[in-house]
């Protein structure tokens, strides 16, 4: 009602009236632009948090990697490496703290595989 | 008679006869005393260049003095006493979280880094609580006057710097042990003296339980000493897996990493903490403890 007010008045007073469909598309693209900044907003804070997050649920297991598979084990040392590119674009002295602990990780990682590896083989 | 330079020359070389030569005896009197004196002057370059290591106290064992930046810093060398955080926290803690390596002065502390929150920075930011106080903060990078005091309370290398905890009363309370700090660690804990914190907030992760490690035997190298009892368990509790495993100890099997006492007390393997931080090599009974057969 309040629009349909206030197109009519500014049509009275000349101005040209924007039928509502029109208005909708054409508030549309701003709509689209604004929730696609916020999504983009906090951008910046997603690798600091999604690096913190993978780290924490890699290194979980170390505590566990006796008894974890040896599919386990690689799929684990994969998301080491992985991670390892990402912590590197960290600065300093992020980067060199969460890197020394993610080597230690990765390392028992190898060191448990290793020694399964050596098990299974001289089973058989 | 004389006997000249050529003569023992040619003696040495084997080209004059000893039985037959007059000058013989002399020249091998000459020959020892030359032997004699070169071992005398060997001994005593090494006894000058030679340095005999002390022992230390029981309240500086396991001081670990961290010079990385402080003299630049015009700063006093840190003086880290292991004896007091190692009451308080589990080794895991400090050096697989906060990642402090495990030989001095390879972290590389810098006092920008503690004061965004890193290494010492961690606990010692000034706010902090523990054991209802505040923990003090790091020295800063730019500190004035009236830092110089907290400052010191770590840079405190050849200084005359009381400390907060003292070492005799808290060592009065705990189980008496022979070397090192004179405090049977293991004995302190097992009686509820020590409880060591192995969690931080926001630093340390949430792991599941560890599975208790068996403790095994390990034969010494030497025939008629004792047999080693390795404490797994003990260890896995305070180290975790990823302080020994695979820096320390690479080898997979049981055995297969050879070492012995001298790479011992070159400092590596048993040596990277026992000897500087855990109870010394010198306390042989503590790992040595099975009865000989």
């Amino acid at each position: 009602m309040t629009f349909k007010y206030m197109f009519k008045r500014h049509n009275d007073s000349g101005v040209k009236r924007i039928p509502h469909s029109l208005l909708l598309r054409r508030s549309l693209p701003i709509v689209i632009l604004l929730l696609f900044s916020c999504a983009l907003g906090p951008l910046h804070a997603w690798p600091e948090v999604s690096f913190k997050h993978e780290f924490e649920d890699i290194c979980s297991r170390t505590s566990e990697a006796e008894s974890l598979s040896i599919g386990e084990l690689n799929m684990l040392i994969v998301r080491c490496d992985k991670l390892r590119t990402l912590i590197e674009k960290e600065g300093d002295p992020e980067r060199t703290i969460y890197l020394n602990r993610l080597r230690m990780c990765k390392d028992l990682f190898v060191y448990v595989l290793e020694s399964k590896k050596a098990a299974t083989t001289e089973t058989k | 008679m004389y006997v000249t330079w050529p003569d023992t020359c040619l003696l040495l070389f084997g080209k004059l006869d000893l039985k037959t030569h007059k000058k013989g005896n002399r020249i091998m009197k000459r020959i020892i005393f030359f032997v004699i004196l070169m071992f005398i002057a060997a001994g005593m370059a090494q006894a000058q260049t030679g340095e005999k290591k002390k022992r230390p106290r029981p309240n500086e064992y396991g001081r670990v003095v961290i010079n990385n930046y402080s003299k630049n810093a015009q700063m006093a060398p840190v003086a880290f006493d292991h004896w007091f955080h190692r009451s308080q926290f589990t080794c895991r803690v400090c050096h697989v979280d906060l990642a402090f390596a495990m030989k001095a002065g390879a972290t590389g502390i810098r006092a920008e880094d503690n004061a965004k929150g890193y290494y010492c920075g961690t606990c010692h930011n000034g706010k902090k609580i523990f054991e209802d106080r505040k923990v003090f903060a790091a020295c800063s990078k730019d500190f004035s006057l009236k830092d110089v005091q907290r400052c010191e309370r770590c840079h405190s290398m050849g200084k005359e710097i009381k400390k907060e905890h003292d070492f005799s009363e808290f060592s009065s309370r705990m189980p008496k042990e022979r070397f090192g700090n004179g405090i049977n660690w293991e004995k302190a804990e097992k009686m509820g003296l020590i409880k060591p914190v192995d969690f931080l907030d926001g630093i340390s992760i949430k792991r599941p339980g560890l599975k208790i490690q068996k403790d095994f035997d390990l034969d010494p190298k030497v025939e008629g000493m004792p047999k080693i009892v390795f404490s797994h368990k003990k260890h896995t509790v305070w180290n975790g897996c990823e302080v020994c495993h695979p820096e320390i100890f690479a080898g997979i099997k049981k055995g297969t990493t050879k070492y012995g006492m001298i790479d011992i007390m070159q400092g590596k393997y048993c040596g990277v903490c026992h000897g500087f931080v855990a109870f010394p090599l010198i306390d042989c009974q503590r790992c040595h403890t099975e009865p000989v057969e």
